[in-house]
């Protein structure tokens, strides 16, 4: 065959699932321990999350952050003097998918209308600043399902859609609400009902024109929309008008759709606060408190976007003395005696409870079965446990160390994986380590 | 020696807040010139004498109080008039310390063995500590990476922070050096947690303005750092053996404190019998380890029997003090080992001498005066082409060394070095 027309041989993934003498097919635990929220591997995207793990924090969160009028609250990491990979960036995807699921109702009691967002910082050095923050916060919200609920509630609630059709709306509001066709096979009149929705968005400011649907021109709403209320992503424009468009006409926006709050969970802050310098980091502190606290954007004045920032100790000492002196220890204490109120203290596993290192194992290798048991083989209870202490009870260390130990007893074939294999995997590691602070010290040579 | 027998008791509690042996030298000079001197005397010559020295602590108030006392107990001053004035027997050290430098410290040696009875004690306490790791001790204090941020001065809530850095601290230490902090890591949690808690109900120190408590706060760092030190001190070197759980000292007033400590370990390492660092980045905390080993009599030149330093079963000091001939190839070995660790944990070629003299001393077991004369034979051995490395050394610092000014330093031919960078050279 011509190299030209060369392609990957489609293989019978069952016959050749190597991963089939341990009863799974697949390695059950993730290559890279991190969060990929846009990965449809589930061992990747966050969706594999122990409840029970973090139950604490959970609690902490909904109390702090949903039950209050909080604007600014903090997730403080300490588990940084171990390394990385506690479950931050899982943590918080799980608390965004719970809310977004029921927007919110669960979680509030049915007292608000809740979406969260969640917002990782690029690495970018120069997104450091305010308007380039918000911009990342936006470019997050078009990334998420936001504008499409924010377009399907507009719609639903514009009183031109009869009771019996919104009953039939399913959550794929794409395909139903959000789409002309849907409304028009269904005898909606479309036209009226976007003339309608687009004299609301007048009202708020955001001149929308939508096309008009006739018998010959099938046309698609919700993308004019979204085109309308994109902006172009280049620097110059965010910094120019960039906070004024997400923190008044965004949030008039969300506001009109009926939202009460929108949660934004700004994860890995060091990121923006390492890069920045004196006097960047003491106008994002002044930026928050323009923002979020006391400025004259509506945002400001409704206090709608609550946002959580994710520190660690290290940055949280950078960003103290300036977030003094922006006054927003008056409003959200960062770290001190009230920081209580308004902080998610994210710990390392407890060593102690060797039940939920085995309920993390299992609903790693019951996603890999066709059938889900209670069974933790091809691992022994010791190797778990022993697997967790070299991993310095760090989730992310522990899976990455169980991906190894699959791969290699397939390699080696381990019958079974206990605490003798496990520990070859970490004596093998740390001879390949650099010389680091946890290694022993050279013997003496002289002995008296 | 009965099961029973315990360490004599001291005849002065409470070391003096001096660690340069080099005081006792000067004070008696100043005896000699004034013919009778009172503390005021003191107070006004001794620190422009100690000017040019080159790291004396501060002197505090009780600095010459202390002096004065000590050196009444030696029997090289004595009461005159409500004055001090020299005696025979200082007249005599002062012409030793003239002569024979190292009769003169071992004369002081001696003197402070008899009042304080804590050399002798001190290292064999140290051996019954770790005899594996030769009496290797750590000290520990809150790991480097540890960024606390102030507190109120009355909150003094053990939290999950607190325990961790604690843990990771224990840890740090045990990894490092196997069996170099022989304490129960729960017990010694435990004991950090209630002192810590202790230390909030104190009052602020009076330097303070603490007429709002509220307004006060502290450094949860610097008040964990004491509280480890103190617990640690209190645990290792308590009056009860570690081995016997026996009393050691029939006087409960022989508790050693954390301040004793601190000024015990320069005043033993003036003596050689000991050798201590607080700037090993791999340990936390203090690393000390004696330089002297408790033996019968031995024949080996390599060390010098101190006799009256003698243990309670009878067996006397030796001090380490090898010869060029006898480690002089193990020395440069082991300086080429050194040297390529921190090269190639630093990536830079300029190493901190004061690091490679650290591990050198801790590896061969001696002291920094043998590694000075030991590193300027290497050194004059580079230049000669007698081994097949270059030795470069400088007094220059990098940027990151300026921290360290306060540490000892290394000195060759006089002049205080900082930096060594080592290259083989085809002979």
């Amino acid at each position: 065959m011509n190299n030209l027309l060369r392609r990957v041989q489609n293989n019978n993934a069952e016959l050749n699932n190597k991963y089939s003498v341990y009863g799974f097919n697949q390695n059950p635990f993730p290559v890279d321990p991190a969060v990929k929220p846009l990965s449809d591997d589930k061992r990747e995207n966050g969706s594999i999350f122990l409840t029970d793990l973090r139950r604490d924090e959970i609690k902490e969160f909904t109390d702090n952050f949903i039950g209050k009028q909080m604007k600014i609250g903090f997730l403080m990491d300490y588990a940084t003097y171990r390394g990385r990979g506690i479950g931050k960036t899982a943590f918080l995807n799980y608390m965004k998918k719970e809310i977004n699921s029921d927007l919110g109702d669960k979680i509030s009691n049915g007292k608000e209308v809740l979406y969260a967002i969640y917002v990782s910082p690029t690495s970018e050095k120069k997104d450091r600043t305010m308007p380039l923050i918000a911009r990342n916060i936006f470019v997050s919200m078009c990334e998420s399902d936001l504008f499409l609920t924010v377009f399907s509630r507009l719609r639903a609630f514009s009183g031109k859609i009869s009771e019996q059709i919104l009953n039939q709306i399913t959550d794929d509001y794409r395909t139903t609400i959000a789409s002309d066709k849907w409304l028009y096979d269904h005898n909606v009149d479309v036209n009226h009902l976007n003339s309608e929705v687009s004299k609301k968005l007048q009202g708020i400011g955001l001149e929308i024109q939508f096309e008009d649907m006739t018998l010959f021109h099938q046309t698609n709403s919700y993308a004019k929309f979204l085109e309308s209320i994109r902006l172009s992503t280049k620097d110059y424009y965010w910094q120019k008008e960039g906070c004024d468009y997400l923190f008044s006409k965004i949030v008039r926006l969300l506001k009109l759709a009926d939202f009460t709050h929108c949660i934004i969970l700004l994860d890995e802050v060091e990121k923006i606060v390492t890069y920045q310098n004196m006097s960047e980091r003491r106008s994002f502190c002044d930026g928050l408190r323009n923002y979020f606290i006391d400025g004259t954007s509506v945002n400001a004045i409704t206090g709608f976007f609550k946002v959580m920032l994710t520190i660690h100790p290290n940055s949280q000492e950078l960003l103290m003395p300036h977030w003094k002196a922006a006054g927003l220890d008056r409003f959200s204490e960062l770290g001190g005696t009230t920081a209580n109120s308004n902080t998610v203290f994210f710990k390392p596993l407890n060593q102690d409870d060797t039940e939920m290192t085995l309920k993390l194992t299992r609903i790693y290798l019951n996603n890999a079965r066709e059938t889900e048991s209670d069974s933790i083989s091809p691992f022994t209870k010791n190797a778990l446990l022993t697997a967790m202490y070299h991993a310095d009870n760090i989730p992310g260390k522990f899976l990455k160390s169980m991906y190894i130990a699959i791969e290699k007893g397939i390699d080696k074939n381990w019958q079974t994986i206990d605490v003798e294999q496990i520990n070859s995997l970490w004596e093998s590691k740390k001879g390949k380590e650099e010389v680091s602070s946890m290694t022993e010290l050279p013997e003496t040579k002289i002995h008296l | 020696m009965t099961n029973n027998a315990v360490w004599p008791s001291p005849t002065l509690y409470g070391v003096g807040h001096f660690t340069d042996l080099r005081l006792y030298f000067e004070a008696l000079h100043i005896a000699v010139l004034y013919d009778k001197f009172s503390l005021r005397t003191l107070q006004k010559e001794l620190p422009e004498r100690v000017k040019g020295l080159v790291f004396v602590e501060g002197f505090q108030k009780t600095t010459f109080q202390d002096l004065i006392r000590e050196l009444l107990r030696f029997g090289y001053i004595e009461k005159s008039d409500n004055l001090y004035k020299i005696t025979d027997e200082g007249q005599s050290y002062l012409s030793l310390a003239a002569t024979d430098k190292e009769a003169a410290r071992d004369e002081l040696l001696y003197k402070t063995q008899k009042v304080f009875v804590t050399p002798a004690w001190f290292i064999d306490r140290m051996w019954k500590l770790n005899p594996e790791g030769q009496g290797q001790i750590v000290v520990p204090a809150p790991i480097k990476e540890w960024k606390a941020k102030s507190r109120k001065w009355n909150d003094n809530k053990w939290d999950f922070e607190l325990e961790e850095v604690c843990k990771r601290t224990y840890s740090r230490v045990n990894n490092a050096l196997p069996g170099s902090f022989p304490i129960c890591e729960s017990s010694w949690i435990s004991q950090l947690k209630n002192e810590y808690e202790r230390k909030g109900c104190l009052l602020p120190p009076k330097s303070v303005d603490s007429s709002d408590i509220n307004n006060v706060v502290y450094n949860p760092r610097a008040r964990l750092s004491v509280v480890m030190k103190d617990v640690s001190v209190r645990s290792l070197f308590s009056i009860t053996s570690p081995n016997t759980d026996r009393r050691e000292f029939s006087n409960i007033r022989s508790q050693m404190s954390h301040r004793s400590f601190m000024i015990w370990c320069p005043r033993l390492e003036s003596f050689g019998l000991l050798f201590y660092t607080d700037y090993k980045k791999e340990i936390p905390g203090r690393l000390l380890f004696p330089t002297s080993v408790y033996k019968k009599e031995v024949t080996n030149t390599d060390y010098s029997p101190k006799i009256f330093l003698t243990r309670l079963d009878g067996d006397y000091l030796h001090v380490h003090t090898p010869s060029w001939e006898s480690i002089g190839e193990l020395f440069v070995d082991t300086l080429l080992e050194v040297y390529d660790f921190f090269y190639n944990k630093e990536g830079i070629m300029y190493i901190s001498l004061q690091d490679v003299r650290d591990e050198m001393c801790r590896i061969l077991r001696i002291n920094p005066t043998t590694f000075e004369s030991f590193i300027q034979i290497t050194y004059e051995y580079s230049l000669k082409r007698k081994i097949a490395y270059t030795i470069s050394l400088e007094t220059d610092m990098r940027q990151d060394m300026k921290k360290q000014l306060n540490r000892r330093g290394v000195y060759i031919n006089g002049i205080l070095n900082t930096l060594i960078a080592i290259k083989p050279y085809t002979l």
